[in-house]
């Protein structure tokens, strides 16, 4: 028998953890897919700043530094190597970054070529990269300064509508507590600014950490416009260093860009298309429906793969005037992008229509329209006719169409809207939560006045129980309350025997629980042994003999008219008062 | 100890024998059918004002829905206020309004009619459908919402309430049978456990759903654009701008300014009329 201990145990599953993540990161490194990417951090920069352009290997074996070609007035000198592993839900990838330092001489464009690598065998190439130079846009003091921001806007004229990818650089040396820049922008929506990136730049003989922030912007009207200026605060670090180089004081500072004039044009009103519904960029389009073969009534789903550059979230399916006779649903999207401003990938519409009649020989030719900012001009991309086969059929019920996701995924823009309804409903007395009205508390107090109310009775229940004189006490007010009902229908009847029977017991009944004695021991002799010494009035015991004399004087000479009897009931109640009174 | 006065028998002082003049019982079942007729009377004049006011409404909803079909939307839209205006709070109201808003470009009151009618009935698919295009078609962008604050909304205040009503009802009942039968048995413990436990769950989540619906205040910018300000002053710097529709939580007023939160959460101050409050008190 094999006794594993607690380390044991913790030593051998540590060796096969790390024996599976070894084995993963062979695999990948032997299997994986070998991908090779050239890159630059930006594609505009000032004369006298630096770039870095970087070379990565992905899933590759390591490899050396390619050899850059010599480029005119561009000087590239290699600043090292950076590798990273990333495990991400047991996918493992790994990669080797190397990167230079790209400096220009001068004004212009240069265009860095395509560079051809061979790995495991393959040739891989790179995409032709191209670096514009401009004059120094940075404060003539820029290498003194330790940071200052830039608004980079990479066009000075677009349209209402069109998206606008602004940068907010921020050059800086040593600094702290770095906020999100914040752009004014009048005339402009701006989208949400991702996580910015960051690099290290040369400028001036300094160098400089370069953060770089990227927001869409949307021009919202026409006219001459002016974007930023954006501004940032950070607590610049400064002072004397301590013992380990690190600064001892800092200051907060709020840094501010130029603002960038822009001219925003409206879109031309000439040859706009019938069912352009404001989608400005550069797309393509992919269309598919099926099934083509259906009886009316069946669904057919409609697959719309729009994808290209321009703002993919305001893009809406096309709307299609030509499609009466198919009953439309609200369209459902999804969004493939990997650009953090979501300016560039691919959306796809799915949407149900339903053939309403057997006539219907094909889906109509369906088109997407959009503006082209380049171009100036719309375009018009088309989908031709597709044949159907719509057989009739008795009753076909519609297709049921869930929309329960229209928020949860946030993406189910419709083509057009739910039509009115035609009936008012059940009108609401008030738009005052339940909650808020007295009648509802009311209600909602019973249950637990219910629960009192048992709590308090079973209380009393077990009272009783627990004490006999009160038990007793209550079944003889029970009694006396029945004898007494009956006096009257006795004198009536003019039952003289029963009525001064029920007399006699009203009052041994009365005396005997006010004395806790039995009723039967309760003679007339009670009154003056018992009740009198404990402090009975002269006036209600001279009654009580009266009553008892009289009781026994009927039981041999019995009475009378109903009257007679009847002038005794006052008599009675007013003893039984008296004794109710007359304290134990 | 109850004294026989107490105990509704006629007691007299000594001596005396008056009794009760008997023409007071006579009297008694005429006060009782005056009462009754009074009372019928009554809720028949209730019934028929009733009648009488759902009758309007329906008039006027349909010739509001007569003037949105002949593409007058700006008139149906003023229809469709008047109408709810006179107390006529049905989710087809404001479902209709925020057509009537949306056709007629008017985005921030779209949607804040369809959110209004979507407090009403929160699971009506029209009702989502139609807010989902219009915040598509706004683009304002709206707040990212956690999965269970969407499972809460999924029932209306009022449903929470009564849900949470019934199970603590149910509870005080059982606990009222146990103390009436006396008994501690196990049957008893496990049903009083059971109701409590759901009673208390249900209760935890009314306590949510009141904060999410009565608390938070939510607004839509109902001006073509609103510009943002750093605080509550014209004169304050502008911070960014946000686009008629854009869905904001207010987090805080001073005057006639609100600061309110969007869904870059971004704060900033905007006159408060040119958003629509949608919920919160």
């Amino acid at each position: 028998m094999v006794n594993f201990s607690g380390n044991t145990v913790y030593r051998r599953v540590s060796r096969i953890s790390w024996a599976a993540i070894f084995f993963l990161l062979s695999c990948s490194l032997v299997f994986g897919v070998t991908n090779f990417q050239v890159s630059l951090d930006r594609n505009t920069i000032s004369l006298g700043e630096t770039a870095n352009l970087s070379v990565t290997f992905t899933d590759g074996a390591g490899t050396d530094a390619p050899n850059l070609p010599a480029i005119p007035n561009l000087t590239i000198k290699y600043r090292g190597q950076s590798s990273q592993v990333q495990v991400i839900n047991a996918a493992v990838s790994s990669s080797v970054t190397h990167s230079f330092e790209v400096a220009p001489a001068k004004v212009g464009d240069f265009v860095i070529p395509a560079m051809r690598v061979q790995l495991n065998g393959k040739v891989f190439s790179s995409q032709p990269l191209t670096l514009k130079v401009v004059q120094g846009t940075a404060p003539a003091t820029a290498e003194k300064l330790p940071a200052f921001i830039k608004l980079i806007v990479p066009k000075t004229q677009v349209y209402v509508g069109e998206p606008l990818p602004v940068e907010i650089q921020l050059y800086v040396q040593e600094a702290r507590d770095l906020n999100m820049p914040q752009l004014n922008s009048e005339g402009f929506t701006v989208g949400n600014i991702p996580q910015p990136t960051q690099t290290r730049t040369r400028m001036g003989g300094e160098i400089y950490y370069l953060v770089i922030f990227k927001a869409p912007v949307t021009a919202t009207r026409s006219g001459s416009l002016t974007i930023g200026p954006a501004t940032l605060n950070l607590k610049l670090l400064m002072g004397p260093r301590d013992f380990f180089g690190r600064f001892t004081q800092d200051r907060p500072v709020t840094l501010k860009s130029e603002p960038q004039p822009v001219q925003v044009l409206p879109l031309p009103k000439v040859n706009q298309p019938a069912n352009f519904n404001g989608a400005i960029g550069n797309f393509t389009m992919q269309f598919s429906a099926g099934p083509t073969n259906l009886a009316v009534g069946d669904p057919i789903t409609l697959k719309v793969q729009i994808s290209g550059r321009g703002s993919l979230d305001m893009l809406a399916m096309p709307p299609q005037t030509e499609w009466r006779e198919f009953k439309s649903y609200p369209a459902t999207s999804k969004i493939d992008s990997n650009d953090p401003l979501g300016l560039e990938g691919l959306k796809t519409f799915e949407q149900v229509v339903v053939p309403q009649n057997s006539a219907i020989k094909e889906l109509p030719e369906f088109a997407f329209s959009f503006f082209d900012p380049e171009q100036k001009a719309y375009r018009t991309l088309s989908h031709p006719a597709i044949q159907l086969t719509v057989r009739p059929t008795a009753a076909t019920p519609p297709p049921t169409i869930f929309s329960n996701n229209v928020e949860g995924t946030g993406e189910t823009p419709s083509r057009e809207i739910v039509h009115i309804k035609p009936q008012l409903g059940m009108i609401h007395a008030s738009s005052v939560p339940l909650m808020q009205k007295p009648w509802f508390w009311v209600l909602q107090s019973f249950p637990p006045l219910l629960w009192l109310g048992a709590l308090i009775y079973r209380r009393q229940k077990e009272n009783l129980a627990n004490n006999p004189k009160l038990r007793r006490q209550r079944a003889v007010e029970k009694i006396v309350g029945e004898e007494l009902r009956k006096l009257k229908p006795q004198a009536d009847a003019n039952q003289s025997d029963e009525f001064f029977a029920t007399v006699f017991r009203l009052l041994q009944e009365q005396i005997g629980e006010r004395l806790d004695l039995p009723a039967s021991s309760i003679t007339e002799a009670v009154v003056d042994e018992s009740l009198k010494p404990r402090g009975l009035d002269s006036e209600t015991a001279a009654l009580l003999h009266e009553l008892f004399q009289t009781c026994n004087q009927a039981r041999y000479a019995p009475i009378r008219s109903s009257q007679q009897l009847a002038s005794y009931i006052p008599k009675v109640e007013a003893a039984i008062f008296q004794l109710e009174k007359f304290k134990r | 100890m109850k004294t026989l006065a107490e105990r509704g028998h006629p007691v007299r002082e000594f001596g005396t024998s008056e009794l009760k003049p008997r023409g007071q019982d006579v009297r008694a079942p005429i006060q009782m059918r005056r009462l009754a007729f009074s009372s019928l009377l009554a809720i028949f004049i209730l019934l028929g004002s009733m009648v009488s006011r759902a009758e309007d409404a329906a008039a006027l909803f349909n010739d509001a829905n007569k003037l949105y079909e002949q593409g007058k939307f700006d008139e149906a839209s003023v229809a469709y206020e008047k109408l709810i205006q006179t107390g006529s709070v049905t989710t087809p109201a404001y479902f209709n309004l925020g057509n009537a808003y949306l056709k007629s470009g008017k985005m921030g009151r779209a949607i804040a009619a369809y959110r209004q009618g979507e407090t009403l009935s929160p699971r009506d698919p029209d009702v989502r459908a139609n807010l989902q295009f219009a915040r598509e078609q706004a683009g304002g962008g709206k707040q990212s919402t956690p999965v269970w604050q969407k499972w809460i909304k999924r029932l209306t205040l009022n449903e929470w309430t009564i849900a949470a009503s019934i199970a603590v009802s149910l509870w005080f009942l059982v606990l009222t049978v146990r103390v009436l039968r006396g008994g501690s048995r196990k049957s008893f413990c496990s049903r009083q456990f059971l109701t409590g436990l759901i009673a208390g769950g249900l209760l935890i989540l009314l306590i949510v759903a009141v904060r999410l619906q009565l608390f938070q205040k939510s607004s839509v910018v109902v001006v073509p654009e609103a510009v943002i300000r750093r605080g509550p002053l014209p004169e304050s710097q502008s911070a960014f701008t946000l686009r008629d529709g854009a869905e904001v939580t207010v987090i805080g007023k001073k005057g006639e300014w609100l600061q309110v939160l969007d869904a870059s959460e971004r704060t900033g101050w905007l006159p408060e009329k040119q958003v629509m409050i949608i919920s919160g008190k």
